[in-house]
């Protein structure tokens, strides 16, 4: 991060224009209109939303009265204070006041749009459903135009002379503010959305926390029952909406144009607009929790999310699953386009990482599987809002329907969650065993398989909503199938690790302890395959056990061993070798102790989503809160280590792993537009020893590719399919 | 994507890198405008069928009499106007195709008033559809909360109405484009161009799946 030498930038900030005084006064008088209008709307939803008005997530956390609203108040406050004291330069600039000003004018607009055409039907003007519909899409409008995502767009729509292609004015970062604004800049969204995905598995922490308070003993601790269904839910979609499905885009926005050797994504602004659509889908969950939680589970099944009750918080969470499922498809679509068209001259598919292999599948899945639950959840929508009956039997609905919507996508998302962490194993083990990845073929092709087999499995979430006996007995069939490619990449990496030069590095320990975690998931995930015993465990703690293997043991780990893995290329420095050991040990072994006795419990009856569990289960609860509290004094330690070598550790050269792929050949971190020439691909990613091995070739700055002495000596710049 | 240099204003010229991408490979024969819309359109595809699946599940899995509904439906709304409306919608995909010919040939006029046709015929059927609705609605009684399968009904062509909507405004760049000069006619159109002619196409054929599902069978 570079500081900024021409002065007429920041000299043009400093002075302001006119005198103090009058700024100051603005100031106020933008804090109290930005505080009021907050206040004003939270009050008004609560009310309309029949929500008790002193109900706010705060105390639903448990942190005293009143404290909520004052905090919503300070959300309109201080942009409002920003804005009255910076002026124009702030109403009008791309930044995130802006963008939150805007997004409040949108959502007035829209919402006076609403009311005006209810008027001109002859409907009662104000309904609160379609208000907060409409108004959501009219803020996250001005949101996107607040943050100046849009500008190029409109201009071009509106016929003006740009050219969109060679558009670079938004990209690269040039100091730590840039990163809280609109960037088109793969490396700078990339590192957004990490730190956001951080974020959001935080607090998706903190509710599971509130959860193991409650359970630790047997009766009612400090929630009831309601806030509990709140508590599960939340922590259930937030991990899975805000960490897991995007943490993988964060990374793969960083690592995969470098991997393919590409100065960007393909749709760099689009790639910028699918962050901050993530951000507005955050911001709609968060208004959900602040009228009163939604409670409906993450998968949230009609008929129970459509009941008028809830009907609030539930809107605001299939407005969420909108905004999250249009980020992910916007997002997927610019990798595929970014890996199909935009991979270096002499890599061929089967040149590619196996990360590169793993996102493309998983992009495919997106594209292909995400609208299904933005269907499904389009449906509880207009059920709220217009009263249609997908779900209602009495006027010929289907309840089941919702759930074969949602599984269908959801299934597959299993997949979206798992498969990038698959990829960055197999980069990471082969890389830290300096031994070349046994059957690469292999692993390319499962992964595809699994993607395949993901979309033909979807029923066996539903064995006991009710099916006829012989779609049981498929579903169990091709369930268990897809173990075959799953097993067949286990044995892959083992075998990777056979008589490799393993160096226990932290992003090798996260793989190790991923592997023997996802084996026993993989495990109970196949005997939760088998109809007979599922019915038995269904919706019990065996359940959650077996998802927590796959998606803490399993995909997490992955994403942590991808964090240490690229830590060095990310922010050109080393991390702490030790606390990322303490790391991983302590979260290994918490986890298995939260985690693993859940089998028993669920076997012997303890129930999944519920407040209570009978005393008989008290001693092996205690344990698991206990184990669960340690796990985040442990994540404390990570996040020390993040911060603290990110501004002190040692300087990182630009391939500390002597790696091969393409991103390690270039700087830590990578020039402002990752390569100076067009890099040349020679040979296979991972060619550990290889008399001489070379993955590809890059240029030095000022050159080009093709002065490269591997290039001018043996005159392979001609002939690109030369071994190397 | 050319590699033109860009303009900078002081603030940004200090970068010690070089402040230009090198020069762009594409390793697809297809521009990638296209494969971007290919792959948005297969999502789209998914979108439509998340709500066929649910009007299949209702319709031949669920367990309530359909014939009943399905019978009054079919009375409620005439075939003739959905055929009519088919009509429209389907001769504008030839319009557009005029429109890209007179692209490739040079001819300002072709394309301007071809391209005219197109949206004329395309805000005829949101017209009209929007008239069935009104007709169904306030004649016939019939909302998207009068039973599941008017639910299905008005869901689809909603949606499939506002994807029709989302074209005219593409087509209605493009217009606005072709009326400034913005475009260096008598060569391949460009990716932007293209894109939004493959999206129309798009969504006419997914007019003849609903038409198929919804009305005929
Ligand atoms: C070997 C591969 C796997 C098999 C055979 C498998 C099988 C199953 C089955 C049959 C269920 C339904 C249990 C029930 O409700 O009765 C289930 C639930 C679940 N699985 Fe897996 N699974 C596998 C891998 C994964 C992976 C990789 C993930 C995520 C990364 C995952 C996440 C989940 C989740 C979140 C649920 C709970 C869904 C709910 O809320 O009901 N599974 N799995
Ligand atoms: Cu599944």
């Amino acid at each position: 991060m570079s500081t900024t030498t021409t002065s007429t930038a920041p000299a043009a900030r400093g002075a302001g224009h006119g005198t103090p005084g009058p700024r100051y006064v603005g100031g106020l008088i933008g804090f109290l209109i930005g505080y009021a209008v907050s206040h004003l709307l939270l009050r008004l939803f609560q009310g309309w939303g029949g929500v008790d008005p002193s109900y706010t997530v705060v105390e639903a956390a448990g942190i005293g009265a009143g404290l909520g609203p004052i905090i919503v108040g300070l959300m309109g406050g201080v942009p409002g204070l920003v804005a009255g004291l910076f002026g124009r330069r702030v109403i009008l600039g791309s930044n995130i006041f802006a963008a939150w000003l805007w997004a409040v004018v949108g959502f007035l607009i829209t919402t006076l749009i609403v009311i005006g055409v209810r008027l001109a039907f002859g409907m009662d003007p104000i309904s609160l459903l379609p208000i907060v519909t409409f108004g959501s899409l009219g803020a996250y409008l001005g949101m996107t135009i607040g943050i100046g995502a849009l500008g190029p767009w409109l201009r071009f729509l509106a016929g003006g002379d740009v050219d969109l292609a060679g558009d670079h004015s938004q990209h690269g970062a040039k100091s730590w503010k840039d990163y809280f604004g609109f960037n088109t800049d793969h490396k700078v969204i990339g590192i957004q959305y990490i730190v956001f995905n951080f974020m959001a598995m935080a607090i998706g922490g903190m509710y599971a926390l509130f959860m193991r308070a409650e359970l630790a003993q047997s009766g009612m601790q400090f929630m009831d029952g309601s806030t509990y269904n709140g508590a599960f839910t939340v922590h259930g979609s937030v991990m899975l909406f805000f960490w897991i499905i995007p943490i993988f885009a964060g990374i793969g926005n960083y690592v995969i144009p470098l991997m393919v050797g590409a100065a960007d994504m393909a749709f760099p602004r689009l790639n910028g607009l699918s962050f901050w659509t993530l951000v507005a889908a955050f911001l709609t969950s968060v208004a959900a929790i602040l009228v009163g939680m939604y409670e409906a589970g993450w998968t949230a099944y009609a008929p129970l999310s459509t009941q008028s009750e809830i009907g609030l918080q539930q809107l605001l969470f299939a407005l969420t699953v909108q905004f999250v499922g249009a980020s992910s498809i916007m997002t997927a679509v610019n990798f595929i386009v970014t890996i199909v068209g935009m991979r270096a001259p002499g890599m061929t598919m089967w040149r590619m990482p196996l990360f590169v292999w793993a996102n493309l599948t998983t992009s495919f899945l997106v594209v292909l599987g995400t609208p299904f639950i933005g269907g499904a959840q389009l449906m509880v929508l207009t059920d709220l809002t217009m009263n249609t009956q997908f779900f209602n039997p009495i006027l010929g609905g289907d309840p089941l329907a919702y759930q074969h919507v949602f599984w269908f996508y959801s299934h597959p998302a299993v997949y979206i969650m798992m498969l990038p962490g698959f990829g960055i194993v197999s980069d990471v083990i082969t890389t830290h065993a300096r031994k070349t990845i046994f059957g690469y073929k292999a692993l390319a092709i499962s992964t595809v398989a699994i993607g395949f087999l993901g979309f033909a499995v979807w029923a066996h979430h539903m064995f006991t909503s009710g099916m006829p006996d012989w779609f049981r007995v498929v579903m169990m069939f091709l369930t268990m199938l897809i173990a075959v490619p799953t097993g067949v990449k286990v044995l892959s990496w083992t075998a990777t690790l056979w008589q490799g030069r393993i160096h226990m590095r932290t992003p090798m320990l996260f793989v190790l302890g991923f592997l023997f975690m996802f084996t026993v998931g993989g495990v109970t995930g196949i005997m939760l395959a088998a109809v007979p015993f599922t019915i038995h465990v269904h919706d019990s703690y065996f359940v959650v056990a077996h998802f927590h293997y796959v998606l803490f043991g399993g995909s997490t780990m992955t994403a942590f061993a991808g964090i240490y893995h690229w830590y060095p290329k990310i922010t050109g420095r080393m991390y702490d070798e030790r606390l990322g050991k303490m790391h991983f040990w302590g979260l290994f072994i918490t986890q298995n102790l939260v985690f693993f006795p859940m089998h028993w419990t669920g076997v012997q009856g303890m129930v999944r989503r519920y407040a209570d569990h009978p005393e008989r289960f008290d001693t092996i609860n205690m344990v698991m809160s206990i184990g669960a509290i340690v796990m985040a004094a442990v994540t404390l330690i990570f996040f020390y280590n993040m911060v603290n070598s990110w501004r002190r550790g040692p300087k990182a050269t630009g391939n500390p792993w002597n790696s091969h792929t393409l991103e390690w050949q270039v700087s830590s971190p990578p020039p402002l537009f990752n390569f100076y020439d067009v890099p040349r691909v020679l040979d296979e990613p991972y060619p550990f020893g290889a008399a001489e091995p070379v993955h590809g070739v890059v240029a030095e700055k000022g050159k080009r590719t093709a002065d490269h002495p591997i290039l001018a000596g043996s005159g392979a710049g001609t002939s690109q399919e030369q071994q190397g | 994507m050319t590699a033109t240099p860009v303009t900078h204003d002081p603030a940004d010229v200090h970068h010690d890198d070089h402040d230009h991408p090198p020069p762009s490979h594409s390793s697809s024969r297809h521009p990638w405008g296209i494969i971007g819309i290919y792959t948005f359109i297969i999502s789209e595809i998914a979108l439509f069928g998340s709500f066929f699946m649910a009007y299949f599940i209702i319709r031949v899995i669920g367990a309530v009499d359909y014939a009943e509904w399905q019978e009054a439906f079919a009375q409620a709304i005439p075939l003739e106007i959905a055929l009519i409306n088919t009509a429209i919608l389907l001769s504008s995909s030839i319009w557009i195709w005029f429109a890209e010919r007179g692209f490739k040939q040079g001819n300002k006029r072709a394309l301007v008033f071809w391209l005219s046709m197109t949206i004329l015929f395309g805000s005829v059927f949101l017209g009209i559809q929007i008239y069935e609705y009104a007709e169904l609605v306030t004649h016939k009684d019939i909302g998207p909360s009068s039973n599941a399968f008017s639910s299905v009904f008005f869901m689809i062509t909603g949606l499939h109405g506002s994807h029709v909507l989302v074209g005219l405004i593409l087509l209605g760049m493009l217009l606005v484009r072709a009326v400034k000069g913005r475009y260096e006619l008598g060569t391949h159109p460009p990716q932007g161009f293209m894109a939004s002619v493959i999206y129309w196409h798009f969504v006419d054929v997914v007019w003849i799946v609903v038409l198929t599902t919804l009305y005929l069978l």
